[in-house]
């Protein structure tokens, strides 16, 4: 019965280890400025009148944010679930995304009906703002919350 | 009576499938991650793809190709009762 329960034990390091350990630290410190580009250009697109000259921006933008999602998966070597996330970790990460839609959401909405000269402009480089402020801070408290659980499950030592 | 998945429950495997049931990982990492010989990991992954519990997918040509492997569906429904079976059966223990 002793193995059973230091199977479970194993079993239960192994699923944390996926969170805490490797795969979040290799993807790289540009990672999050990369996106915040890439979305401020996507944002920016959405102002170009010239049809042609829109429809190519957009494209580039779209590579540029594919491009960076191929490498951070590349890099970590491992795409993980949310599903099986634990909680703690589970939180923060559903946190930046509540916080990042509702902020591109209200972006958007003061763009289309501001009489700002070139909103998408203004809108561009308040998402990058956006998405640099809340992608440090989650970055941040993940991987402090990630190594108080590594270090709690005997992963790591603090 | 409750029984342990015996393709499971090899400890490389149970591991293995562990790590899977958690991500989508690519062959190198999995055998950084476990310490295996890489023939020794491609021989479990073998049995595990036969098993029809985990996929395999190939990026890429030549030198630079990779592989990366996920649980399937069969493969994770058996690692969950699997899971559920192993807490059985130490409730049970604890129990009497």
């Amino acid at each position: 019965m002793e193995d059973l329960e230091r199977t479970l034990q194993q079993v239960e390091r192994d699923r944390l280890e996926t969170y805490v350990g490797g795969p979040w630290q290799r993807i790289p410190w540009w990672y999050t400025l990369g996106f915040a580009v890439a979305g401020a250009g996507a944002m920016m697109t959405l102002g170009i009148e010239t049809k042609w000259l829109g429809v190519v921006a957009a494209v580039v933008t779209a590579l540029l944010i594919g491009a960076l999602a191929g490498v951070s998966v590349r890099k970590a070597g491992a795409v993980p679930r949310l599903r099986t996330m634990p909680s703690p970790l589970r939180r923060i990460m559903v946190g930046y995304w509540v916080v990042a839609m509702a902020g591109i959401a209200v972006i958007l909405l003061w763009a289309f009906t501001t009489d700002t000269a070139r909103p998408f402009v203004w809108a561009g480089a308040m998402y990058f703002a956006l998405v640099v402020v809340v992608g440090s801070v989650t970055d941040v408290l993940f991987r402090r919350r990630a190594r108080r659980l590594a270090i709690e499950a005997g992963i790591e030592h603090g | 009576m409750d029984e342990l998945d015996p393709l499971i429950h090899a400890p490389k495997r149970l591991r293995i499938m562990t790590v899977l049931s958690t991500a989508e990982v690519e062959f190198s990492r999995l055998q950084e991650r476990l310490g295996l010989s890489a023939p020794d990991l491609s021989k479990q992954m073998r049995q595990l793809v036969d098993a029809g519990y985990v996929e395999a997918r190939k990026t890429g040509k030549g030198p630079g190709s990779t592989t990366w492997y996920k649980l399937t569906r069969q493969g994770r429904r058996a690692y969950d009762d699997y899971l559920a079976t192993l807490r059985r059966l130490l409730d049970g223990a604890s129990a009497s």
